[in-house]
């Protein structure tokens, strides 16, 4: 009987506590924000452009380091900013697009 | 008290099957009370599992026989510190944990991802709870902890030999990592259905993967410590199913840490990335299969405790739920780059990933072969150790050699005159110790001549890692040769903890070929005064000596060990007989030497004339393996520990773009 009583009592607090959001008065901040296609394209050029980004630190280290020739580290080092530059020029081609 | 705790798994359930439908309506209605409402069900359900938790203790601490569980795995004379490890001693308690620290992770997870994976947290929340609802029902239906009978006046005590200290971290340290895969895995289901399949829930999944992978390893290194001085087999790793169910989730897990680390850089390996953290995490769920579903003593057993047919439904809904999601996905999960040069980091990195991957398909193939011939046919065929030494063999040399081949090689490609330069010193000290190896004469062992050839090529490989980066912040910065090796490892964390865990590779390999490829062993029967020679040591039998412990009876032969006429002392292997158990096990009598080396007695039986039975081994370095785990363990934390700068860069890109999210 005891036992019954205690777990009613943990059922309640549990569905109180569950509830409680969904019962309260509904306020204006409840909508989740959407993620939108806008979103996912300007996240994907700043993925795109700390790639480039890191590469071009990452080769700094693996010059230093020996790890990569003279020629091969100006060769990637021109093909990185330049896909650095290509991904910062598009994101500011999307300023002032919608979404 | 049962009841209470019964109720509460119940409602738990029902709160699980709850949270996952608050999340689906947050997700799909955009509905932030439905969100709120279901992470308020996750709390709760973790304060029930808490509930169930501790009146479970508490009927084990008190004896209280009327539990079931409590009496099929406790008596009355457990020594005390077992009486806790006895939690997860039977199938019903081990779930019971499993679920508590899936609650626990759960909440941490959703804490952590709330503001950069903001719009991930509903569809986190209905994964993560459909994990739990999965394994609740096992704990409502057909392994319940809280069925409850007559109370016997004694149970019937635990199994001998989970009555051992390691038994107190290496279950919890396993089940920390198979429940941590979980993180993972929700993570990468929730970001394909939420579309946000940028790189952030992978940085946010990488912690939680090493973590649990880091568990799982040091869960294994106390589970072959605890087989090699409690067991009384003769060795650290015996390829039986409980071990592999395991170590292939970590051989997975450990293919997508370094996988992980192209798509971070070159955009590549999505899909397989996610495959990868599937598959770690279904394996997982295998492992947990395999050990509680009874399939191992059986097919039978399986079929019969039905168990089993909740876990297949298990399997099939995660590797069909990730499957079906990937292909809906499939148009984000494009590669942003191509490999360039099969000469390249990246192209070894997934050298490696498929030599892992191959490995842990090789395993598996060896775990559920005789499940398979036992279904199909009447006989159960076993494979044996030879099948997996092949294969680790035939794998693992490769696999050692790019992670010495790894680090050496660019990015992107790599020329000639580059490769000549970086692998001139490595090559040079790889072919040496070869030499040396068969110069002192073994090459009783080529599979162990080959595996030391490569370990001396990558561990100069790491050691001019660690020289270069030195010498390179010393030009660079003028700081002298410490400050530099301390900013060089704080700075890079993750690439020179790495490498430390590397190091720790190679110990363990040195240590797992000598203490085997190389062992010595002798066996006889021995009256008091006769002696037997293991390697330099000469074993001379004494006589048999008795103990009483708090629940055993315990018989030892006393062995006085010399060598080359020094007297090294007394060894005592022994055999324990548990009183209320009514079972015996081995106690092994192991001497460390200053090289490493172990001699390794086991007392096979004691005749009634007073006769023993010895079996002994000398075995050589297999220190190692254990000081290979300290290594991996500070290698894991260096790796693990948070990374300011790069949080701070991760910020900043999502910083200019203000994703959905909460404060």
């Amino acid at each position: 009987m005891i036992a019954a009583l205690v777990l009613g009592l943990i059922a309640l607090a549990v569905v109180v506590g569950v509830a409680w959001p969904l019962v309260r008065p509904a306020s204006a901040g409840d909508q989740l924000d959407p993620f939108t296609e806008g979103q996912r394209r300007r996240l994907a050029l700043r993925e795109e452009r700390d790639l480039a980004l890191g590469a071009l630190k990452e080769l700094e280290v693996d010059h230093a380091t020996h790890h990569i020739g003279d020629e091969d580290y100006a060769e990637l080092v021109a093909d990185y900013r330049a896909r650095a530059a290509e991904a910062i020029r598009k994101l500011d081609a999307e300023q002032g697009q919608p979404g | 008290m049962a009841l209470i705790g019964q109720g509460a798994l119940i409602l738990a359930l029902l709160l699980a099957i709850y949270a996952a439908a608050g999340g689906l309506f947050a997700g799909l209605g955009r509905d932030r009370r439905f969100l709120t409402s279901a992470r308020n069900a996750l709390w709760a359900i973790l304060a029930l599992v808490v509930i169930a938790d501790a009146i479970f203790l508490y009927a084990i601490f008190t004896h209280d026989f009327s539990f079931k569980v409590v009496a099929d795995t406790t008596s009355r004379s457990l020594p005390a510190g077992y009486m806790f490890t006895a939690w997860w001693g039977s199938q019903a308690g081990s779930l019971l944990l499993w679920v508590t620290i899936l609650g626990a992770f759960s909440l941490l997870a959703l804490r952590a991802t709330r503001r950069a994976l903001g719009e991930l947290q509903p569809w986190l929340i209905m994964v993560l709870a459909l994990i739990g609802a999965f394994f609740l029902v096992l704990l409502v239906v057909p392994a319940s902890p809280f069925v409850t009978q007559l109370a016997p006046a004694d149970g019937l005590g635990l199994n001998p030999s989970l009555q051992n200290p390691y038994m107190a971290i290496h279950p919890p340290a396993l089940y920390l990592g198979y429940v941590g895969l979980a993180i993972p895995f929700a993570l990468a289901m929730a970001a394909m259905i939420a579309g946000r399949t940028d790189a952030r829930w992978l940085v946010a999944s990488r912690r939680w993967t090493l973590a649990s992978w880091g568990f799982l390893g040091i869960g294994m290194l106390l589970g072959s410590h605890w087989a090699y001085t409690e067991v009384g087999w003769g060795g650290f790793w015996a390829w039986d199913p409980v071990e592999n169910a395991a170590l292939m989730p970590w051989l997975v897990a450990t293919a997508f840490l370094h996988s992980v680390m192209v798509q971070e850089r070159k955009g590549m390996l999505k899909v397989w990335n996610i495959c990868l953290i599937s598959g770690a995490f279904a394996l997982s769920i295998f492992g947990t299969f395999l050990t509680r579903s009874g399939i191992l003593s059986s097919i039978h057993a399986f079929v019969s405790t039905n168990i089993g047919w909740y876990f297949v439904f298990a399997l099939a809904a995660v590797l069909g739920g990730a499957f079906g999601l990937i292909l809906w996905r499939l148009p984000l999960l494009k590669a942003d780059q191509r490999i360039e040069s099969l000469v390249s980091r990246e192209a070894t990195f997934l050298f490696n990933n498929l030599l892992l991957v191959g490995l842990a398909f090789a395993v598996l193939w060896g775990v559920i072969f005789p499940l398979l011939t036992e279904a199909v046919g009447s006989v159960r065929e076993t494979v044996s150790t030879p099948f997996y030494v092949f294969f680790v063999v035939a794998f693992g040399i490769p696999l050692l050699f790019l992670m010495g081949v790894g680090p050496l090689i660019a990015w992107r490609r790599a020329s000639l005159k580059q490769l000549r330069r970086s692998f001139l010193w490595p090559v040079a000290a790889g072919l040496i110790a070869g030499g040396v190896m068969i110069g002192f004469g073994l090459d009783s062992s080529w599979p162990g001549v080959a595996a030391g050839s490569v370990c001396a090529f990558v561990t100069v490989t790491i050691l001019s890692e660690f020289v270069r980066g030195v010498a390179a912040r010393r030009s660079i910065h003028g700081e002298n040769w410490l400050v530099a090796l301390l900013h060089l490892i704080g700075r890079n964390r993750r690439r020179y903890g790495g490498y430390i865990v590397h190091l720790g590779v190679i110990l363990f390999v040195i240590g797992a070929i000598g203490s085997s490829a190389y062992e010595t062993r002798a066996e006889g029967l021995l009256k008091p005064g006769q002696s037997l020679t293991v390697g330099s040591n000469v074993l001379t039998f004494t006589g048999v000596e008795k103990t009483r412990g708090p629940n055993f009876v315990e018989r030892g032969a006393v062995l006085n060990v010399t060598s080359d006429g020094s007297n090294l002392g007394t060894l005592k292997p022994a055999k324990r007989s548990y009183l209320r158990e009514q079972t015996t096990s081995n106690e092994v009598a192991i001497r460390t030497t200053l090289t490493g080396g172990d001699l390794f007695i086991i007392l096979d039986g004691i005749r009634g004339d007073g006769a023993v039975q010895i079996k002994a081994f000398y075995k050589p370095v297999v220190g190692l393996l254990w000081i290979a785990g300290f290594f991996f363990v500070g290698g894991v934390i260096l790796c693990v520990w948070p990374d300011e700068r790069e949080a701070r860069r991760i910020l900043r890109r999502y910083a200019e773009e203000p994703l959905p999210g909460e404060s």
